[in-house]
């Protein structure tokens, strides 16, 4: 199926050893291939992952790449260059502005 | 661009013993302040998010803030019918709840189109 001009928004709220980092991962994948865009939101424990080698890679396939700052900030990690630091209301705007959107907490 | 459905966020998680109850509320509130409408859901020992000493919660100090802008926005939680505590304290500082049966819950989900469950 060619999902070009669909997009897909995938947020993911769980630790990078947590089974949900690859499923979201394989399913941006998956939706890549199509031809969809993908945009993935790291939020809460997620925050953690954002420049997991799994996660570049998907952002190197084209997905577009968020990292929750507040997030962030509470668990004292420094902002990442390999990803848009941003806020809720970005979250927003991909939940309002995406064809499909899985939570994966 | 507000969403043509409300957003059904499910809360089940313990606000005594994990930091995530605060953060769905958090994340609620988020996408209420982007306009986006919201039913929030409390199930099970979620309802502790409006004990009235916020010092025992998880991030206490933030829940007291979030649910206090929840409900200067008029946002009610949807409180699963039996999870209130008896104790007279809870919900002390009066914040809209409305009963909500399992098959109440159910029926709100055919009306979203995006669910964050906690």
């Amino acid at each position: 199926m060619n999902l070009a001009k669909r997009k897909l928004g995938l947020m993911v709220s769980t630790a990078p050893e947590h089974p949900n980092l690859d499923t979201a991962l394989g399913l941006g994948r998956a939706a890549l291939d199509r031809g969809a865009e993908v945009y993935l939101y790291l939020i809460d424990d997620g925050v953690v992952g954002v420049e997991d080698a799994r996660v570049q890679d998907l952002a190197e396939r084209g997905a577009k790449l968020f990292v929750c700052a507040y997030g962030c900030q509470k668990r004292r990690r420094p902002l990442s260059d390999k990803a848009t630091n941003c806020g809720l209301v970005v979250l927003a705007d991909i939940v309002n502005a995406t064809d499909r959107f899985l939570a994966f907490n | 661009m507000a969403a043509r459905h409300p957003v059904l966020v499910l809360i089940s998680e313990d606000p005594r013993v994990s930091h995530r109850a605060n953060e769905a509320m958090r994340i609620a509130l988020g996408l209420v302040a982007g306009e986006t409408p919201v039913d929030i859901v409390l199930t099970g020992p979620a309802v502790h998010l409006l004990d009235e000493d916020t010092d025992d919660l998880v991030d206490g100090d933030d829940i007291a803030k979030f649910r206090a802008s929840l409900k200067k926005l008029g946002i009610p939680f949807l409180v699963e019918a039996g999870a209130a505590p008896a104790d007279p304290s809870w919900n002390a500082h009066g914040h809209p709840v409305a009963p909500i049966t399992t098959e109440g819950i159910a029926a709100l989900v055919p009306k979203a189109e995006r669910f964050l469950v906690f």
